[in-house]
């Protein structure tokens, strides 16, 4: 099943490809709550099979594999599939950038790596690939679209500030999931945010009030512990 | 005089070294010199007066013989001694002589064996050449002969030449000789002729001057032939301190040219050569651990960081399954960098040798039932066999790193065979010479042959990738290396022999 940008809420779809099983094991954890399907191995070959199979639509491979090398994989995925690729090292050097720029990669990540970090390159890259992120998120009469920075309610323009915008569009990515007051700050405000965490409840009010979120409201409050967006009739 | 000669030493050592070796150099040879000048002409004024007084010795006693006046000293010309009376005893005779010579240069006197004066010529200036010439003599002032003088010469053996240099009345420098007068065999008296020193003296005076304008035109040229010398010689101290500011600076690479000689000079360059490697090859080993660590610590922290973040951000989805997961992950990985921290670090020491060495008898059988015992929860179905001969086989080493080696070559080992494998510990003394063989055989995928080789360089690992399993002890790749360095610590060897798919065997020797 092939996603495409017109499709709402088809996942796109991420294969990871590293031998470290604990590195895998994260990244696949990040991946999900992005709202990806995630796919994962740990051999070069193992790779280019899921590939083969499964078609991703982006590939994060690691340079170091055992057998067959990163540079190597990245050679034949090209051959294979126009499949955009961003490479993981643990090296520093710029010839191994270089070695693995021309093999095919379309970005490079050294480790250790913020995963913030890889998910604005996986999506500035995808954004480049024409083959976005599900574009449109919808809930309910919500609707947001994330190329163009706009909402919608009912049909009718919502304008918000771009942090409102993010804060929505975390709420939209994990519907029916409740996110904690320490997740939504650390996604929105960045993980060394030293301010007042009644910022949430501030910037929550606002969005209520300009989405028209009326009791029985969309976006809850669970007593202390967070948030989620939900559908007034589910309990 | 301490202030003085502080400022002195002050002085000199403020001077540079070539100065300073010039200069003490050139003193000692102008000090030398002058003593041999000095006792040069001492000896020539002594050969003179010597000569002097035996001419004058001679004389008298020629004169004496012949009964010849005129043999009797020079004698102003134009002035005759009268004939000698025939009645006249040797002493009146001589005494008459005396009182009527005018003798030019040389005071004749006439002494009884008491030392007064019997007769003494006549004293005032002669004209020696009778006028024409116009060169005056001064006739010498007599002096008092002391009584030892007197003694010698009446005792004295006729070869000696008794003589002695006596201020006159009028304080001129005279060579005084005495010459014993003897009839029938007793002295009856002593002929006392003085003659002035003066021409002497300026001839050893003469030779003085030109001996010290010698040696001031030779320590002229040897100044400046010693510095050259010296620069020439001390030329390789320069370079060195060249160098040595260039090395402090930064640059580990430059050596200094070894001169071919094996002086001095020579030995210093190629020490201070290998001093520079050695520091070289130490900062180059301090820069390699920093890389190493950093380098392999990129891993963990990206599996750790990770984990954290998932944490943060709530991607567990508050499943306690999954949150305990996470923190799993991230204690093994802290426990990971930990260990290789630990690892690099026994390595660094091993290659500094600065790793200390508890020596002690280590009992090799119960060391190997005791590290089997330790490995068998992990060897699970495997076969463990150890084998020690003679039972009692003792060896003389650090029994907890011969342990730690033990246990990672197991480990290794254990890693390498499947399930069902053998794995065999097995000791025996060394056949030709005292020490040990230590061996542990296994009997699992084995060591590509072009890996062989290699297998105790540090973090190489038989195929490019990390270690496969984070959670097992070690993985760091290091391992081996840091077995090579204990055992090499203890002066043994450690070798690896393999194939594919027949298994490993890892040999210790250890020498006593």
């Amino acid at each position: 099943m092939a996603a495409s940008g017109l499709e709402p809420h088809g996942k796109t779809r991420v294969l990871v490809v590293d031998d470290e099983p604990h590195i895998v094991e994260f990244l696949r954890m990040g991946f999900s709550y992005e709202g990806f399907d995630v796919t994962s191995a740990t051999t070069g070959a193992q790779a280019l099979e899921a590939v083969a199979q499964q078609r991703p639509d982006i590939v994060i491979l690691d340079v170091m594999l055992p057998g067959m090398d990163g540079n190597t994989v990245a050679r034949r995925l090209r051959q294979m599939a126009d499949i955009p690729i961003i490479m993981l090292t643990a090296r520093e050097g710029v010839d191994d950038r270089v070695k693995g720029l021309d093999a095919g990669a379309d970005d490079y990540v050294t480790k250790p790596f913020a995963f913030r970090e890889l998910m604005a390159r996986v999506r500035a890259v995808l954004r480049r690939t024409g083959n976005d992120l599900a574009r449109f998120l919808e809930f309910e009469d919500m609707r947001l679209d994330r190329e163009e920075r706009q909402v919608t309610r009912a049909g009718r323009q919502v304008e918000l500030t771009p942090r409102e915008f993010e804060l929505l569009e975390l709420f939209l990515l994990h519907p029916r999931q409740v996110l904690t007051r320490e997740s939504i700050l650390a996604r929105i405000w960045g993980y060394d945010f030293e301010g007042d965490d009644n910022i949430i409840e501030v910037f929550v009010r606002h969005l209520r009030e300009k989405l028209d979120d009326q009791p029985p409201r969309l976006i809850q409050t669970v007593r202390g512990v967070g948030y989620v967006l939900r559908s007034a009739a589910t309990v | 005089m301490t202030r003085v000669r502080q400022r002195l030493l002050t002085w000199v050592s403020g001077l540079s070294l070539r100065w300073r070796l010039s200069l003490l150099s050139l003193g000692l040879f102008a000090v030398l010199l002058g003593s041999v000048m000095m006792v040069l002409t001492v000896a020539e004024r002594e050969v003179l007066l010597r000569n002097e007084a035996l001419g004058l010795r001679g004389n008298a006693a020629a004169a004496l013989e012949t009964g010849d006046p005129v043999t009797l000293f020079p004698v102003a010309r134009g002035s005759v001694p009268p004939p000698i009376g025939p009645a006249t005893d040797g002493v009146t005779r001589v005494a008459q002589h005396i009182g009527q010579l005018k003798s030019v240069g040389v005071h004749i006197a006439l002494l009884s064996p008491t030392g007064t004066v019997l007769a003494s010529s006549p004293l005032g200036q002669a004209r020696a050449d009778g006028g024409k010439l116009g060169i005056i003599v001064a006739r010498p002032q007599p002096a008092a002969v002391p009584a030892s003088l007197m003694r010698n010469a009446l005792t004295s053996a006729a070869e000696r030449v008794p003589y002695s240099v006596l201020s006159g009345a009028d304080g001129s420098s005279q060579l005084v000789v005495l010459v014993p007068l003897q009839q029938d065999s007793h002295t009856v008296a002593v002929l006392q002729l003085n003659a002035s020193t003066a021409p002497i003296d300026l001839t050893v005076g003469t030779t003085r001057l030109i001996m010290l304008a010698g040696l001031l035109v030779a320590l002229v040229v040897a100044i400046a032939l010693t510095r050259q010398l010296f620069t020439a010689a001390l030329r390789p101290l320069s370079e060195m301190e060249r160098a040595s500011e260039r090395i402090a600076e930064g640059d580990l690479t430059l050596r200094l040219a070894e001169p071919p000689s094996h002086d001095e000079i020579g030995r210093l360059a190629r020490s201070f050569n290998s001093m520079v490697s050695q520091l070289e090859a130490s900062f180059a080993r301090q820069e390699r651990f920093v890389a190493d660590v950093s380098h392999e610590l990129r891993t963990p922290l990206t599996a750790l960081g990770g984990s954290l973040e998932m944490l943060m951000l709530g991607a567990d989805a508050g499943d306690p399954g999954t949150r305990q997961r996470l923190l799993r992950t991230m204690y093994a990985e802290t426990s990971r960098m930990n260990r290789l921290v630990r690892d690099l670090l026994t390595l660094s020491r091993l290659d500094e040798g600065t790793v200390a060495l508890q020596l002690s008898s280590v009992a090799l059988g119960p060391l190997c039932a005791e590290v089997l015992d330790q490995v068998r929860p992990l060897a699970e179905a495997r076969v463990l066999i150890a084998q020690v001969t003679p039972a009692s086989l003792a060896v003389r080493a650090d029994g907890d790193r011969l342990r730690q080696v033990l246990l990672n070559l197991l480990d290794n080992a254990i890693r390498a065979t499947a399930p069902d494998g053998h794995i065999t510990l097995d000791a025996a003394a060394m056949a030709d010479k005292p020490g040990i063989i230590l061996r542990v055989t296994d009997d699992g995928a084995g060591i590509p042959a072009e890996a062989l080789p290699h297998v105790f360089e540090r973090f190489y690992r038989a195929d490019e990738s990390r270690s496969r399993d984070p959670g097992r002890n070690s993985g760091s790749g290091l391992g081996l290396s840091i077995c090579r360095g204990l055992i090499e610590a203890h002066g043994g060897t450690i070798t690896a022999s393999s194939g594919p798919d027949a298994g490993t065997t890892i040999s210790i020797l250890l020498p006593q």
